[in-house]
């Protein structure tokens, strides 16, 4: 039977994944850029540039991946309204955000990363205002717990 | 917090010790010892109307307004 356990699980292994395939790419990007080059034949000029932004957007991708699995663990372990959780809701938005300079930038060269930037700041904000919202009910859980 | 609960002196007065009164009026020794210490956001008023039924007291008795200080 489906159930809520069973789907936080899905998604920490589909995380774990992304995370290996994330790491392998770390390592054979330019490869992996080259083969992708070799279907078209236009702009080979630019290939640096994304590979330079593909390593610049490493760091907040890395974090963005480790906030998930610890966010999925917590989770797991019923602790669902804690401090820690709002904590990397605001990690995960600022992540979002540092991408946005990054792609904006990079899309000078690729027109169609400013789609990748413009939905960057799109997920940057709702994360943000999920962030509030999990603030406020952690709040409201910690007066209910000292509620006598 | 500008509210004192002074269940422990009404607990000395009543010669009643906390873990009787928490089996008395039906909660854990731990909440009870939440509310003594001043740690409780907020008190139900089952939980008062239970302390004062058990120590024959007025929630005044239990509960006390005191300004806070501004300096420090």
């Amino acid at each position: 039977m489906w159930n809520s356990r069973k789907s936080i699980i899905l998604s920490l292994v589909a995380t774990i994944i992304l995370a290996a395939i994330f790491s392998v790419l770390i390592f054979t990007a330019p490869a992996f850029f080259k083969w992708c080059y070799s279907f078209l034949d236009n702009n080979i000029k630019y290939y640096s540039v994304l590979v330079k932004t593909f390593y610049a957007c490493c760091i907040p991708a890395a974090c963005t991946l480790t906030a998930i699995i610890k966010l999925l663990i917590n989770l797991k372990r019923d602790e669902v309204f804690i401090w820690q959780n709002v904590w990397l809701l605001r990690a995960l938005s600022w992540c979002c955000f540092s991408v946005v300079p990054i792609t904006f930038a990079a899309g000078f060269y690729f027109f169609s990363l400013y789609f990748i930037s413009v939905a960057a700041a799109f997920v940057a904000l709702i994360l943000r205002v999920l962030k509030n919202i999990m603030a406020a009910a952690t709040q409201i859980k910690q007066e209910n717990e000292l509620t006598i | 917090m500008a509210i004192i609960i002074n269940l422990d002196v009404m607990l000395a007065k009543r010669k009643m010790s906390s873990g009787e009164l928490a089996k008395k009026i039906s909660i854990t020794q731990a909440n009870l010892s939440i509310l003594k210490t001043g740690k409780a956001r907020a008190i139900r008023f089952s939980t008062l109307e239970s302390i004062c039924k058990e120590l024959n007291c007025q929630p005044g008795d239990i509960l006390e307004y005191k300004e806070d200080s501004l300096d420090g």
